[in-house]
């Protein structure tokens, strides 16, 4: 029971500093899109200082430019033609050692939405449960943790994405023209700690994601990894690297920047002009520069504002992640922006994302039916599976 | 009976309601429906049909700019909210024999539910002793329904039948309804071509 009266003078303190904060946000962001106009000329000082930044703190994560501006904004001129947008999303029910029973389960949901067709999209979901006893243990025989649903939920995502992008060229036979273009809800470059990243487990991992990033390449679509209301701010530790001298790029000083708690998106807000999108850059992240580079996927990201009307109070940010060989071609480029513009229409997020979700989700009924049908196949062998007390407990509140 | 409109969401002796996913070809009010429980079948003549909505498909509409054809199929076709059609039980076959009387079982969940073409209509609504159960379904618009079943009847039957049907109908009608003149009047102006 939550006594919203005693945290009266608490949600008081809290909208104060908010404000407080946000004003100080705004001096912020106006210094940072000064420094943006300043140093918006790429040269090979400022790739040198942030080469230098990557490699004095593996952990700091900027953004490298691809192009030969900061400030570039970029509307197509194209004129938009009808692609095929596959999106894919994915939702998980984690392993609960209080519930009657270990396991734990990853759904995704996916849609082929052709434009322009009149047709209505193909959907599927692909649910996966998770029981046997040596995928639940790790090695030192404790209960799989979250971050180990998590990373096998991404793989499925990508796994489904290609292989929703293969079928869709195999209905298309095989005629290439047609732009496919396959979007994931999140970054399409997996997250992986400096720590862990030479880990056998995690190589496999990276191996396993990146096979499927090949077979996305091979079938000629292309992967996109979509993040609303980013909360990244590459850009910003870049610019705060392009104003430091290049001996004090030092872990101290990398970490003592002017923009804490300012994003990127705050910046491009004001901007970017409906379908604007930013400059290319790619993260310094090793995983990026390292394995994602060697398999010839490295990830580009640029953002994007999906929003129809002009202004910063209507700008609808995204960033939007691609590997670099579509980076590399601008007209291709165009020709994906457009189509991810056109899908957010009416939602300022893309539909088939929508959907993909709506798909994917698992909810809490959901579950209970899923655990009744395990409770009564059990049953049906003489075994009564049990929550925990506390569990029992719990739901009699 | 081709392809089933839906399936059996729930149930009782005297309704069932069925779930669609296809808009398109949604059964018309008054039609007979048919559901196979074991033995028999279950015949129930179409009177509601609930087209949900939902926060995204509100979302959708109200964006009207992004309103695609393929959206719109989407929603139709696609979206895991089905059509709710209910129908009230007007009959049972069992072999050969239709009775017009509730059933002595009613569909099971999930249970196929089937249009019927216009023989089984013509032969399930030959009699007319379901008159009473249509006139007594409080939770329905009984004389709407009474006369579009009638309607579409009397269309299953060879023309020269039709009119004949309908009359007999009538009497049949007013000598149910002979206490409720404005009742009986309501219908059949309903049933006038």
């Amino acid at each position: 029971m939550l006594e919203l009266r005693r945290l009266l003078d608490d949600i008081e303190a809290m909208s104060r500093e908010v404000t407080t904060s946000r004003q100080g946000l705004s001096a912020l962001r106006a210094y940072g899109l000064d420094a943006l106009a300043r140093l918006a000329v790429v040269n090979d000082a400022l790739l040198d200082k942030i080469d230098r930044a990557a490699a004095e703190d593996p952990s700091w994560r900027g953004a490298f430019p691809l192009g030969p501006r900061l400030d570039e904004r970029h509307r197509p001129q194209v004129e938009p033609v009808d692609a095929t947008l596959i999106g894919v999303d994915g939702s998980q029910i984690y392993p609960d050692r209080h519930g009657p029973f270990l396991y734990y389960l990853i759904n995704t949901g996916a849609i082929v939405l052709r434009q322009g067709s009149g047709q209505a999209p193909l959907t599927e979901t692909r649910p996966t449960l998770v029981f046997r006893e040596e995928a639940l243990y790790n090695e030192d025989q404790e209960l799989v943790d979250n971050r180990v649903v998590n990373a096998a939920r991404e793989l499925a995502e990508i796994r489904e994405m290609a292989l929703q992008a293969t079928a869709e060229r195999e209905r298309l036979g095989g005629e290439l023209d047609r732009l496919l273009i396959v979007l994931g809800d999140g970054p399409l470059l997996i997250w992986v700690g400096e720590k862990d990243s030479r880990d056998r487990e995690v190589q496999r991992r990276i191996a396993a994601y990146l096979a499927e990033l090949d077979a996305i390449r091979r079938v000629g679509a292309v992967p996109i990894g979509y993040v609303d209301r980013p909360r990244s701010a590459n850009v910003l530790r870049m610019l705060h690297v392009a104003e430091l001298d290049l001996p004090d790029i030092v872990t101290e000083n990398l970490r003592a920047t002017r923009y804490r708690h300012l994003t990127d998106r705050a910046l491009f807000e004001h901007m970017l002009g409906p379908n604007e999108r930013s400059a290319l850059f790619t993260s310094t992240a090793t995983i990026n520069r390292v394995d994602f580079r060697q398999a010839g996927q490295e990830i580009a990201f640029f953002y994007l504002n999906v929003a129809r009307d002009p202004g910063p109070d209507a700008a609808r940010i995204a960033r939007v992640d691609v590997p670099v060989w579509v980076a590399e071609q601008p007209d291709l480029l165009d020709r994906v922006q457009m189509a991810i513009y056109r899908d957010c229409d009416g939602m300022d997020y893309p539909y088939v994302l929508a959907r993909a979700h709506e798909l994917a989700v698992v909810g809490q009924r959901e579950r209970e039916e899923l655990e009744h049908m395990l409770t009564v196949a059990l049953m049906r062998r003489g075994l009564v599976p049990m929550p925990s007390a506390k569990a029992t407990a719990k739901r009699l509140l | 009976m081709a392809s089933p409109l839906g399936r059996v969401l729930r149930s009782s002796t005297t309704i069932f309601t069925f779930g669609s996913l296809d808009n398109a070809d949604l059964p018309a009010f008054g039609a007979l429906v048919a559901a196979e429980v074991g033995p028999t079948w279950v015949y129930g003549l179409v009177y509601e049909v609930v087209i949900q909505d939902d926060p995204f498909v509100r979302q959708v509409v109200a964006a009207t700019e992004g309103l695609t054809a393929e959206r719109i199929e989407d929603m139709r076709q696609r979206r895991q909210v089905p059509v709710e059609i209910t129908a009230l039980t007007v009959a049972y076959r069992q072999g050969d024999r239709v009775y017009q009387r509730l059933p002595p079982r009613p569909p099971a969940a999930l249970q196929p539910i089937w249009a019927c073409d216009e023989t089984t209509t013509a032969q399930v609504l030959a009699d007319f002793a379901f008159f009473r159960t249509v006139l007594n379904a409080a939770h329905c618009p009984s004389e709407e329904l009474l006369a579009a079943s009638l309607r579409r009847a009397a269309a299953c039957r060879p023309p020269e039948q039709e009119k004949a049907y309908l009359l007999e109908a009538g009497r049949e009608l007013a000598r149910l309804l002979a206490a409720d003149l404005p009742r009986l009047d309501a219908i059949l102006r309903r049933l006038a071509p």
